[in-house]
């Protein structure tokens, strides 16, 4: 009996061994594409294979006298060998040859360290209906992944996470469906609150922390997903109105002001700036549903913030016009280091990850320029991004694989702004991980420890019908 | 026991799985391709990993791994039949005393968990899990009273728990049978501490680490029929030793027979009370619709009505594909436009079904679009072979070949979908040869070209979008047509009706030009040439009964065949 175990479990094994059906990369040699790319020193070991198989191949990895070779299509590290290396050759290059085909490239490893890990949601890029999703963990110097919460522990969608500069902590996520809530966890306290109010337009979404943790700046979107007839587009979210809102963490209070709920506007994706006296969001004219969704356009603005008060100034400055030359921004993130902004950059609309044309984009806030974060870019979407706690390393989710599937990636961004070429969120087994996993990743943040969330406690939160009301107070004219 | 208890319980036993396969074979097939439908197993490591990583996992893997037999309705009712076969030969196995009587109680367990699988929501796994369960306590029941003996059915606890799930508290129970009674409160915490230990590691509430995480796809009664099986299971032992002494060996063939007669009618009440054949029915049409039998369904309907929305819309879909939907459709009861497209609900069923006639119409980004909804909401998160196929198409015909290629790749990791998988990944590389593919050509020369938001309010527009970029979609055409006329929308009939089209008018647009003639006040001797005489006359004369106000059998015998009287029926 135990004899034919183990020979049901050989020939399982043996069928499973047999791929061979894997994603065909015509741009790059290997994949994931890891050639002069920058990397932090701690970052997980880089395997990859080559896309067109060579069994005499040989690839050489070189810094100073060490040399470790693999033989074969497949560069699969030793952990501990690759941290050597890499600790070996911080702020400098590793020369990486191969045989077959004779190529050689580089490795650069960053002196700037990376954040422990990042937090991200995984679902299936669908169009209305979801199936098993939830918040996720990854160890960045490790393939370790850690489930923070999945929807299979009560009957809702997973929603807009967010963390306060990478801190553990504090945590604010949204739960749509039946059971929905928003959870704001902080240490010692969590607890389900409505977030839907009789003064707003809806459920708070899309949050940004300020840096004092005091508060949370939200928008309220009234959102509608519609879906295209024509092979190259599927899917199109926009809004039919949006408004910004401030919550006080303290008060239990949404501060209302009335720059950022204008009627004949729509806000949306508020972030606070690095020294949290300013609030960035995008905003659009008022769109009637009619006019159709490709004549609405966001540009970036800015808005005084009153850290006492949590009031929004009224006076908005333009800072990126992208309407004006018939393109819209989505997704501001400023450096933690008050240097740069990062946004998206796409044709129109706001929901950019359904835009095969939409780019990364960094505005530096010294001099008010934009320029194309080259390193970033490919032919496919980039959308959403965060900054590394240290505003060295940039996350950001792009669909370059393959159109559909969003994955993920990081770059770095020096002093002045430029950023090195992408590398993919390195995986055991990428080939087959990628090539098999129909999940796409979502909403990615740094996180500088592992988070401290009570899962079982949440989901007992959201499971029972008791939500704290958010309060109300309008700082200005209503 | 004598040779002929032997004979006789073989022939009992044998006589359950026939009756089992015969009910699944004949009366339920479409039952099991359901099932099948909505799953995907693949032949993998990985897959393997992820399944059984769960409480109760292994035993769901086993159950997924014989659903994919269920693509044919014998295979699938040999592999039930033994399930439960299997279980009643491992009550018998556990019953300490042996009978004809109790051997005839030994199908109690067997018979009532029959009847939780009819229900649609059951998967395979519950079965294979308490199977298994009852498999894994035979062996320590039979060991003799030692330390060995309780420390094997304290430790199997938890193993059954990850192997099985919550029926593990079987294992646990029949297993402490023979024990100290000391031993039954340590087993009974062990069988607590399971779920809630799995809720720490676990991403599952508490209830279904408690009831099971894969036994139901949904929550529904079935759960508790099973829970039924599960305890008549663990009582039968107990029971078997009391009525012993009572039915000596002469009593026990008289007892057994009226035992099995009693048996036998409450599960006949069982069945019939949870078989859900008007689900059966609709299964039928979509297994059918998918196979593309579509004379089969036209006869089907003809022989043995449906008024089921969803049998209506199979129906039309195959008047469509054999090219008399204009002719013939209004032979049918009708359902409205919800007969063409029944309304999008975020279900797993309705969605892809409704997926199958975008496909046919060339709609490929609404067929898209459902069939990925249908699959997402999947409630027990699985993925589906026949989604995989038709999301595998859609993304071949649009040239996202990298997308396609995902599906093709899990797909080619199947038993029954693997060659046909392998067969168009092949193809992704030559774009000559996706191009050369006689459907994916065809989707292609259907498919729209310029982009119109998709809203099921409008499907009407988006049809006739379809007609003006493709004139030769013949099947859109009907369909537009076919929804003016379901929609009594004679003035854009008018607009969408193009006798040029046509070498001879088929009869239901006759009928509805000379009904708009009516509605218009003209006459109908002024009735285009297109229009054949007879019908003119069919119309006067159905004016003629219908002012004499004829009975509605009268109408329904005489005119039943006609728009006319969709148009005045109530």
């Amino acid at each position: 009996m135990i004899k034919r175990i183990f020979a049901f479990l050989l020939v399982l094994s043996a069928v499973s061994c047999t791929g061979g059906l894997y994603q065909e990369y015509s741009g790059c040699i290997i994949y994931p594409d890891y050639m002069d790319v920058t990397v932090p020193s701690g970052i997980a070991p880089l395997n990859f294979d080559y896309t067109v198989p060579a069994e005499d191949n040989v690839t050489t990895f070189s810094f100073g006298d060490m040399q470790i070779r693999f033989k074969g299509s497949a560069v699969r590290w030793n952990a501990r060998k690759w941290r050597k290396l890499l600790q070996a050759a911080e702020g400098d290059d590793i020369q990486v040859t191969s045989t077959s085909p004779d190529t050689a490239w580089t490795i650069h490893v960053s002196e700037d360290d990376i954040d422990y890990g990042i937090a991200y949601r995984l679902l299936e890029p669908g169009y209305e209906v979801y199936s098993k999703m939830g918040i996720y963990e990854r160890e960045l110097s490790s393939f370790r992944q850690r489930a923070i919460l999945e929807n299979t522990e009560f009957n809702g969608c997973v929603n807009c996470h967010s963390v306060n500069r990478g801190d553990p902590s504090a945590l604010s996520l949204h739960i749509r469906g039946d059971h929905g809530a928003t959870i704001l966890a902080s240490p010692g306290k969590m607890e389900a609150y409505n977030t839907r109010t009789d003064t707003t337009k809806g459920f708070c979404v899309y949050p940004y922390w300020h840096p004092s943790g005091r508060y949370i700046a939200y928008s309220t979107n009234d959102t509608r997903q519609v879906y295209h007839s024509k092979p190259d587009k599927l899917i199109e979210v926009c809004d039919l109105s949006s408004d910004v809102l401030i919550y006080d963490v303290e008060a239990n209070e949404l501060k209302l002001s009335p720059s950022v709920r204008r009627t004949d506007r729509w806000e949306t994706f508020p972030v606070f700036s690095a020294d949290g006296a300013s609030v960035y969001f995008c905003s659009s004219a008022e769109h009637m549903p009619s006019d159709g969704v490709e004549d609405t356009r966001y540009n970036l603005y800015r808005a005084s913030f009153d850290v006492a008060t949590g009031a929004v100034g009224d006076s908005l400055e333009i800072v990126v016009d992208a309407e004006s030359v018939g393109k819209s921004v989505s997704f501001p993130r400023p450096s933690y280091d008050g240097r740069f902004l990062v946004y998206t950059l796409s044709d129109y609309g706001q929901f950019s990850i359904w835009h095969s044309e939409a780019d990364l984009w960094i505005l530096d806030l010294r001099t008010g320029e934009s320029r194309v974060l080259a390193g970033t870019v490919s032919g496919e979407t980039e959308s959403f991004h965060n900054w590394s706690s240290n505003s060295r390393w940039l996350v950001f989710s792009s669909r370059r694989d393959d159109g559909q599937f969003t994955r993920l990636y990081f770059s770095h961004v020096d002093e002045s702004g430029n950023a090195s070429k992408a590398f993919m969120l390195p995986q055991k087994d990428p080939s087959r991980y990628y090539g098999t996993f129909f999940m796409s990743y979502n909403v990615p943040d740094f996180l500088t420890a592992p988070l401290r969330f009570d899962n079982v406690k949440a989901s007992r939160l959201i499971n029972a019908p008791d939500r704290t009301q958010f309060g109300v107070k309008f700082t200005g004219n209503k | 026991m004598s040779k002929l208890d032997s004979y006789l319980r073989g022939i009992l036993s044998a006589l359950f799985f026939t009756a089992v396969a015969l009910f699944f074979g004949l009366a339920y097939p479409h039952h099991l391709h359901f099932q099948e439908q909505y799953q995907l197993f693949e032949w993998t490591l990985p897959y393997f990993r992820s399944v059984v990583a769960v409480p109760g996992g292994f035993a769901d893997w086993c159950g997924r791994f014989l659903t994919q037999f269920f693509l044919s309705s014998w295979a699938g009712a040999f592999l039930m039949s033994s399930l439960l076969v299997a279980m009643q030969l491992l009550c018998w196995k556990l019953m300490r005393r042996k009978s004809l009587f109790s051997y005839v109680l030994s199908f109690l367990p067997a018979l009532v968990l029959f009847i939780a699988t009819l229900d649609y929501t059951m998967m395979p796994g519950a079965a294979v899990a308490l199977d298994l369960a009852l498999c894994l306590a035979l062996p320590v029941v039979g060991m003799p009273a030692s330390g060995v003996r309780t420390a094997l059915s304290l430790a199997g606890i938890p193993v059954v728990y990850m192997l099985c799930g919550p029926v593990a508290v079987i294992y646990a129970l029949i297993c402490a049978t023979g024990e100290k009674i000391s031993v039954l409160p340590v087993s009974l915490l062990i069988c607590a501490a399971c779920p809630l230990v799995s809720r720490l590691i676990f991403h599952f509430s508490v209830p279904q680490l408690l009831t099971g995480v894969h036994y139901c796809r949904s929550e529904g009664p079935c759960i508790i029929i099973f829970w039924i099986s599960a305890a008549v299971a663990l009582i039968l032992p107990v029971v078997s030793l009391l009525i012993r002494d009572r039915f000596k060996s002469v009593a026990d063939y008289p007892a057994s027979a009226v035992l099995f007669t009693i048996i036998a009618i409450a599960a006949f009440s069982g069945v019939k009370r949870i078989a859900d054949f008007s689900h059966e029915e609709v299964m039928r049409y979509d297994w059918l619709c998918r196979q593309e039998k579509w004379d089969e369904i036209i006869e089907n309907q003809r022989t043995k009505p449906s008024d089921k929305v969803l049998a209506g819309c199979c129906l039309n879909l195959a008047l469509c594909k054999k090219g008399v939907m204009s002719e013939q459709m209004f032979n049918y009861g009708q359902h409205g436009v919800q007969g063409l497209f029944p309304e999008f609900k975020i279900v797993y069923t309705l969605p892809i079904q409704v997926a199958e006639v975008f496909w046919n119409l060339g709609m490929v980004s609404a067929c898209q679009n459902y069939i990925f909804e249908a699959q997402e909401a999947i409630p027990d998160f699985q993925k589906s072979a026949r989604c995989y196929v038709r999301l595998a198409g859609t993304n071949m015909i649009d040239g996202r070949y990298e997308v396609a290629r995902r599906y093709l790749n899990s797909l080619s990791n199947t038993l029954f979908y693997g060659k046909w998988a392998k067969k168009m990944a092949a193809m992704l590389s030559d774009e000559a040869a996706v191009a050369a593919d006689e459907t994916i050509a065809g989707m292609r020369a259907l498919r729209l070209k310029h982009d119109i938001i998709f809203d099921e309010g409008r499907i009407d527009e988006i049809l006739r979008a379809h007609i003006e970029e493709t004139p030769e979609n013949r099947a859109a055409y009907e369909y537009l047509l076919a929804y003016d006329l379901l929609e009594m929308d004679l003035d854009a009939f008018k607009r969408d009706f193009d006798p040029g089209r046509f070498s001879v008018i088929p009869k239901h647009y006759q009928e509805a030009v000379l009904m708009s003639m009516v509605d218009d006040g003209l006459k109908l001797e002024e009735a285009p040439a297109y229009v054949a005489p007879a019908m003119v006359e069919r119309m006067l004369s159905f004016i003629k009964d219908v002012k004499a106000g004829k009975s509605k059998s009268f109408m329904h015998k005489k005119y039943g065949d006609t728009y006319w009287l969709y148009c005045t029926d109530d």
